[in-house]
């Protein structure tokens, strides 16, 4: 809705006070970005308003203090995709190194041996690859990741393990090559092309952690710039998880704060293709390394430590659907 | 530009830059301010911990939404912490711990260690709060601090929702105008 000077003037006080309904609270701001008295007329009163609340100022416990100081060197910036990639292919290329040939044997979490799932992780990046020429490529799936792992291992069998990593990186760096060779609106398999390659970035993560868990090493987590990639990539996906859960709610906003390095903090919709509103219905603070593992479908929803305000049932179904696209 | 105004474009341009120096300074101006507003708001000081560092997150991830042309740093972030309050008391669980608190009887203790300069003309803009005609005091006591909206208001004190709107449009604005009159608009910004 469009406000008239009549309208503002009659909300102005409220809207001050932060008393207006969400969508009043919208149109406010719209009327005030166009008229700079308004603004200022706005500002004396949210002036007064700030005065009221100095009155009751208390020093919160240190604690705040130093938990405010360490949450923010953990808040650091996304990285471009193709370097998240690269990052994340350094670290995964280091422990390929340190494999012996007892260890190739070994089963993992999902039935492949050790050598298998190297030879998986660079199939489906050779499949991303492929679609990458064909702008019009079919949605690579869970199925369609299971068909061609199946075929390919049968290709493979008896493949020296040495030339398995050489073929990984040299396919992985034709995958961190399309960042430069495609526009950023292309779509990969479905997917816009970063996206594609974050993809790639929590299937290398997830992947090397499932190697450490089966040769009984302890996991080693990306640095927070990756992680916090990740991240990202979580949270864009959250409203179609929902949608593909059948657990969309329209109308309705989660503000998901996520701690520890490469964390933040942030407010969407909880149905595609809407805007999240100004107030959130429910906010849930997780470790982002549990987020992340969840979504990746590594964990459980009752794994994931979460302290929930607001809509119980509505967080629920946040940790539910953060899985939904896992399996690449 | 005066010398606040001065240090807020500072603290602006290191946060952009990532200088956690910034944010130190910023915590240490206005932490007791923020944290006591969200404790008195919400009611309950645990709740008021997360608020406050969430607060001083925003503009450490969003510095730029700060904009020293607009407005003061200690309205803005005034403004910040009461939206991020209100958000939490309107919200089911919020009401629950509420309850929780009245019960106990349990109050932030206010301890003004901060802006001794900011604090009195605060306590001028209680005065004037106080010099306010009942209803117009109420009206923005039960929206500031009660953290409800016009509507709530209006229901609760039994008035039509236009009546709510301008007891707290003509009570600001009458507080807005004593301050002004006594010189001190702006100044505890």
């Amino acid at each position: 809705m469009d406000l008239t000077g009549e309208e503002f003037e009659d909300m102005v006080g409220a809207y001050a006070l932060d008393a207006c309904e969400p969508h009043e609270v919208e149109a406010m701001e719209r009327y005030v970005a166009g008229h700079r008295e308004s603004a200022a007329d706005v500002e004396r009163l949210r002036e007064v308003a700030a005065g009221l609340g100095a009155a009751g100022a208390s020093t919160p416990p240190v604690t705040v203090r130093e938990r405010l100081l360490h949450a923010a060197a953990d808040r650091v910036s996304p990285l471009a995709a193709d370097i998240a990639l690269q990052r994340e292919t350094d670290r995964f290329d280091s422990f390929l190194s340190t494999l012996v040939e007892r260890d190739l044997g070994v089963l993992t979490h999902n039935g492949l041996t050790v050598r298998e799932l190297v030879q998986h992780v660079e199939a489906i990046d050779r499949a991303f690859i492929e679609a990458a020429d064909v702008p019009t490529s079919a949605y690579i799936g869970s199925r369609e990741v299971e068909v061609v792992t199946a075929r390919d291992l049968s290709e493979r069998v008896g493949e020296p393990f040495a030339e398995t990593v050489t073929r990984f990186r040299r396919t992985r760096r034709r995958l961190v090559g399309l960042h430069e060779q495609l526009p950023a609106d292309r779509r990969v398999a479905g997917y816009e092309r970063d996206d594609t390659l974050v993809i790639r970035v929590f299937e290398t993560w997830t992947h090397h952690d499932d190697l450490r868990h089966a040769l009984g090493r302890d996991s080693a987590l990306p640095d927070a710039e990756v992680m916090r990639s990740m991240a990202e990539l979580a949270m864009k996906a959250l409203p179609l998880a929902l949608a593909a859960r059948g657990s969309a709610r329209p109308g309705h906003t989660a503000r998901v704060v996520l701690e520890g390095p490469g964390g933040g903090e942030w407010t969407v919709a909880c149905a595609p293709g809407e805007s999240p509103a100004l107030n959130p219905d429910v906010v849930v603070r997780a470790s982002v390394v549990d987020w992340c593992r969840r979504f990746a479908d590594r964990i459980e929803p009752d794994d994931v430590m979460a302290r929930v305000d607001g809509d119980a049932g509505l967080a629920r179904d946040l940790v539910a659907a953060a899985n939904a696209f896992a399996g690449l | 530009m005066d010398e606040g105004t001065a240090w807020e474009h500072d603290v602006k341009t290191r946060l952009i830059a990532r200088d956690p120096g910034a944010l130190t300074e910023m915590y240490d101006q206005f932490g007791s301010y923020v944290f006591g507003l969200a404790a008195r708001v919400i009611g309950d000081r645990r709740a008021a911990e997360d608020v406050t560092q969430d607060v001083f997150l925003s503009m450490w991830e969003r510095p730029e939404a700060f904009d020293p042309e607009r407005g003061r740093l200690r309205t803005f972030m005034g403004t910040v912490a009461h939206r991020r309050a209100i958000d939490l008391v309107r919200r089911e669980e919020a009401r629950r711990r509420r309850t929780a608190r009245d019960a106990a009887g349990v109050l932030p203790i206010p301890d003004v260690d901060e802006l001794a300069i900011a604090i009195v003309t605060a306590e001028h803009v209680r005065a004037e709060v106080e010099q306010l005609p009942a209803e117009q005091r109420e009206a923005i006591q039960l929206a500031y601090f009660g953290g409800r909206t016009y509507r709530q208001v209006a229901d609760e004190l039994g008035i039509p929702e236009g009546t709510a709107k301008s007891r707290m449009r003509l009570g600001l604005r009458r507080v807005a105008d004593a301050l002004a009159a006594k010189g001190m608009e702006h100044t505890w910004t």
